[in-house]
């Protein structure tokens, strides 16, 4: 049952977690201390936001190479590769970013978030939860969000409120504490095939109409349930099955159906996976599905670093940029916000040396993020690093501020109560810290 | 009156049973309703209510009774999942459930069918499907005591303590990394040692004692493991999972006063790294020295002179005066995990409330001599049940098999999942019938792995070093939590971070359906089970044959007449051509179709609630 076992994801050494993690913790911790004497936030703004859209770059991508580059700190840190100017005055990205060079009007740039932990879990559970890791474990922002905008809250899609594109993070449980009926939808399978086969939802092999009769045979055979129609845990079972096949054979499965875009849009992704996985999650925002995670994996980057980033960083920018124009011009952007980060950086000061070979280690001190759309003004940049990309030295965001920000425009107070199965008084984040959530670029 | 016709094999009749009807539909039809009519009312003068309500099939059965002169006038089942007997008592367990059923005015079910108790106990005791040889071979069993026998097999099976170990690295937390990091190689050693006190039937007092007197390395003194596998390691963390361990009771819960005292005895607990990488010490630290006196809840004062190790005071309470709470919370384990239900249920929420006059409320009744016994919070569903088990347990020497042994055989966990009373709410809560409960999701991998002819195969790449399953181990030996899964994390493997029970989720969502009903995982695994080409050459030809053999291998069981004609109806003849004759063209044809419709039929099986649910 090689096919059961897990879904691998890479995962490349952290040795240097350690030496960098207990700093980074006391950080975190500090600055939590200080939030307690953090001013009143005032009311959340009423959204209009329907969808997030989270890009998660899976490894930590280097922030040099995409959107804080460095002009001059010499080749031991920019290893030769140079910053371009964008079409906002004053704002330049990595050269590795042509399209979204273009387009930097539709997004701002955070270039000092940090949490100083160099694991790649722990570092995951900080950008997904706001906390660190240790004692309860919470579920990541698609889970929190998938609960609080999703069925109790007047979503009525069909298509589950989280859905994963299209492996799941795994490690450690994105729902956390919560029930396991907030678990996302994991797609699996390849957005760019032939037929995207979401796994479970669509099966090349059989019609609707097979599936239909394939159903009433099911229900004939089924002895047990005559005698024990009424029993609770069978009652779960049928409802279960009922959302399964309306997934199945009802027309909601067909939001999966990339055949249904021109190829023209198609191409405008790229015809790769990260292109495609752009384009399913643009037809589900506009589905109205509240939570969307595309994990692209691949940015653990210790060896080999540039060879790497001249394979995966066309494909991020084209996919990206399409996204983002695409919502545009479908009106969707307002109501969707889309993020773009990873667990954390990488380190600014390259590995030229073997085993390494030009590879960049684990950045948890300073990293970037992009934030786009859904009440986020474009065109900003946040924070600042030092000259060498080490350190933020101005406007330092931490897990929380950030995560708070797009909870907040979504809709969803951070500070307000999550519901959890143990009935405990639990907020949704915990408090923002002394430099706040990200309010100097709401609009 | 009553039938007890045990030795009746469920062979005898839904094989043969099938096979007549063949040979005789014509007669069978002619007489069908003349005959169905006669033992209507035989079935009405034996006071077998159910008779006849709904169940062709059971009819159908009272004919063959006639046709077939070896079989008995009485069948003893109306269903494929009851035997036709009542309840009745079989030990002491069946008489308090009895006792507690008269109190509240309902009735036991019926006792399962052979085949049914088979597969349950199988899935309950070994956490396997029995193969469809051991099927066949059970339920033509005509032995009056097999069900007994059975259970012994089982206790002496390998599967036995592996599925055990699985149950108990859940509450033992045993997982290598995030939010709990043992590492790999503690993993390894503390599993290990847990498999082998399951296997060696340790026991449960020498159990608790050893992994709460714990000192060493992690690597080499595997018990200390317990007080690593917290991310919580200040003596109210600790002491939170040890009393959740042994005393099935949340700390949280506890009032303040309770709660400090108690974690007192977990304040003297020390770790330390070494030199060799991820390796660590626990320790018992004696500093602070003085004498320490900790006031337990049953208001017993343990003192504990300077230099000594309270942990070992807490572990001689718990075999002294704490020792019916501390059985209590094994039995209580054990039984939900038999049932899927515990008799103090949450089975890790014992409840434990002192009033203001200082006076302890226990759920535990009246353990505690010295408190008034009011049941508050989470009393237990039937407390005489649960003293007596745990009274059995203690008096057996903390004998876990023993325990199993005796609750297996009871009348209280043969009966059927089919309530005999209209309130199913009460019958399910008071164990009036087996509650029905999802299989876990290690013991459904394995099942799909066994049909589909492959060995699971597991890994892990992090934390290093990596993690290679080695092929031929079960999904039930996946001893660390950490190894990821996407198919065990859908169908709700425990979490391992509390050591809670509810962290192993056994509800049925939309994505595990979506899974079994249409992933191309399972369509991979039904095209490709080497059983169906067997089954079919062997059935040479024989449509009835084909279906039985696949509801054994699938249901462990045979089909009921209904089944069979449904399926029939739906596909026609399911059959392998016979030999010669035939062009080659045809043939490839038949042979073709009778996959095709064998194949949906595993498929149906699989999906039905009889095969997700134990029942």
């Amino acid at each position: 049952m090689d096919e059961l076992k897990k879904k691998s994801v890479k995962y490349i050494s952290r040795r240097d977690m350690l030496k960098y993690g207990a700093a980074g913790a006391a950080g975190f911790f500090l600055c939590k201390l200080q939030a307690f004497g953090a001013s009143q936030a005032p009311a959340i703004p009423k959204t209009k936001v329907k969808s997030v859209i989270e890009i998660w770059l899976w490894g930590g991508p280097s922030h040099i190479e995409t959107f804080d580059p460095k002009i001059s700190a010499g080749y031991d840190y920019d290893g030769g590769f140079k910053a371009i100017p964008t079409n906002v005055p004053g704002v330049e990205v990595s050269e590795f970013l042509p399209n979204l060079a273009k387009i930097a009007d539709k997004y701002s740039i955070i270039r000092s978030m940090t949490h100083g932990n160099n694991g790649h879990e722990t570092a995951t559970y900080l950008m997904q939860t706001g906390r660190p890791a240790g004692g309860k474990v919470y579920p990541g922002i698609g889970a929190v969000i998938g609960m609080m905008k999703g069925y109790d809250h007047g979503y009525k899609g069909k298509i589950p409120p989280y859905i994963v594109l299209t492996q799941a993070k795994g490690r450690f449980s994105e729902i956390g504490f919560l029930n396991p009926k907030y678990k996302p939808l994991v797609t699996g399978g390849d957005p760019n095939a032939q037929v995207f086969a979401v796994e479970g939802i669509v099966n090349a092999g059989l019609t609707k109409e097979q599936q239909k009769q394939n159903r009433i045979f099911l229900d004939k055979l089924d002895g047990l349930e005559s005698l024990l129609a009424e029993n609770p845990n069978f009652k779960e079972f049928d409802k279960a099955g009922d959302e399964a096949y309306e997934l199945i054979v009802g027309s909601a499965g067909e939001v999966f159906d990339l055949n249904k875009e021109t190829k023209e849009v198609r191409g405008l992704y790229g015809r790769n996976w990260f292109g495609q996985s752009c384009l399913a999650a643009r037809r589900l925002a506009e589905g109205g599905v509240p939570y969307i995670t595309i994990n692209f994996n691949g940015w653990d980057t210790h060896k080999r670093h540039f060879q790497t980033m001249k394979n995966k960083m066309p494909q991020l920018d084209q996919g990206l940029t399409a996204l983002l124009q695409d919502l545009e011009q479908r009106g969707l952007l307002d109501t969707t916000i889309v993020w773009c980060s990873g667990e954390f950086g990488r380190q600014p000061k390259v590995s030229w040396e073997s085993p390494w070979n030009g590879g960049r280690q684990h950045h948890g001190q300073c990293f970037s993020a992009l934030v786009a759309g859904g009440g986020f003004k474009g065109g900003a940049v946040v924070g600042k690093s030092d000259e060498r990309a080490e350190n933020p030295i101005e406007r330092l965001v931490y897990p929380q501020d950030f995560l708070g920000s797009i909870y907040e425009l979504a809709g969803i107070d951070p500070d307000g109560a999550m519901p959890n199965p143990m009935g405990e008084d639990i907020k949704v984040l915990p408090p923002q810290s002394e430099g706040g959530r990200l309010r100097e670029i709401y609009k | 009156m009553k039938s007890y016709f045990v030795t009746k094999s469920s062979t005898y009749r839904f094989g043969y049973a099938s096979r007549l009807r063949r040979e005789t539909t014509a007669r069978h039809s002619g007489f069908a309703a003349c005959l169905n009519f006669i033992i209507f009312f035989i079935g009405l003068c034996a006071a077998r209510g159910q008779v006849g309500s709904g169940f062709g099939f059971c009819n159908r059965l009272f004919c063959m009774a006639f046709f077939y002169p070896v079989l008995i006038f009485i069948a003893e089942s109306s269903s494929p999942y009851e035997s036709g007997k009542d309840f009745s008592p079989n030990g002491k367990i069946d008489e308090l459930q009895l006792a507690n059923f008269a109190k509240l005015g309902i009735k036991p079910a019926k006792i399962c069918s052979d085949a049914v108790f088979l597969r349950r106990v199988y899935l309950d005791v070994i956490g396997t499907l029995p193969s469809a040889n051991e099927a066949e071979k059970f339920i033509s069993d005509k032995t009056s005591d097999k069900r007994a026998k059975l259970v012994d097999d089982l206790l002496n099976r390998d599967e036995f303590a592996k599925y055990w170990t699985l149950k108990w690295c859940d509450i033992l937390r045993v997982k290598s990394e995030f939010p709990i990091n043992l590492w790999p190689n503690a993993v390894q050693a503390y599993s290990h040692w847990i498999w082998n006190a399951v296997e060696t039937n340790m026991p449960y007092d020498k159990f608790a004692r050893a992994l709460l007197t714990s000192s060493g390395s992690n690597f080499r003194d595997p018990a200390v493991n317990f007080y690593r596998s917290t991310p919580d390691k200040t003596p109210s963390g600790i002491a939170k999972i040890a009393t959740l361990a042994f005393l099935g009771s949340r700390l949280q819960d506890w009032p303040e006063y309770d709660r400090k005292e108690i974690e007192k005895l977990f304040s003297r607990i020390s770790y330390k790294k070494t030199g060799e990488w991820k390796e660590e010490i626990v320790f018992f630290n004696p500093e602070p020295s003085g004498e320490m006196i900790v006031d337990m809840p049953d208001r017993t004062k343990l003192k504990i002179p300077s230099g000594h190790d309270p942990r070992a005071a807490f572990a001689d309470w718990l075999t002294a005066s704490g020792k019916k709470w501390f059985a209590e919370a094994a039995v209580n384990r054990t039984w939900f995990w038999l049932f899927g239900l515990g008799i103090v249920h949450e089975p890790d929420a014992f409840g434990f409330h002192r009033k203001n006059d200082g006076f302890l409320d226990s759920a535990l009744g009246s353990f505690i001599g010295r408190s008034p016994c009011v049941n508050t919070g989470n009393p237990p569903r039937n407390p005489e049940l649960i003293r007596y088990l745990a009274d059995e347990f203690i008096r057996s020497n903390y004998d876990f098999k023993e325990l199993i042994r005796m609750i297996a055989n009871s009348a209280t966990y043969q009966q059927s999942c089919v309530p005999a009373v209209e309130d199913i709410a009460a019958a399910g809560k008071y164990f009036a019938a087996y509650p029905v409960h999802r299989l876990d999701a290690e013991v459904l991998a394995d099942a799909l792995s066994y049909f589909a002819g492959v060995s699971p195969q597991y890994m892990s790449v992090i934390p290093e070093p990596f993690t290679y399953v080695p092929a031929e181990n079960r999904t039930i030996e996946l001893y660390d939590g950490s190894i990821s899964s996407s198919f065990l994390e859908t169908f709700g493997r425990s979490a391992r971070d509390t050591g809670f029970l509810t962290e192993r989720n056994s509800q049925v969502t939309y994505s595990q359906r979506l899974f079994l009903l249409n992933s191309p995982i399972i369509q991979n695994k039904v095209t490709n089970t080497p059983f169906l080409k067997t089954i079919i050459e062997n059935a040479k030809g024989d449509s009835t044959d084909i279906i039985n053999r696949i509801y054994l291998l699938v249901l462990s069981r045979y089909p009921s007449e209904d089944e069979i004609e449904k399926i029939l109806l739906n596909y026609g003849e399911i059959k392998a051509p016979g030999k010669g004759g035939d062009k080659g063209g045809k043939k490839k044809q038949a042979m073709k179709n009778a996959n095709f419709a064998c194949r949906q039929l595993i498929w149906a099986l699989i999906n039905s609630k009889e095969f997700i649910f134990n029942h």
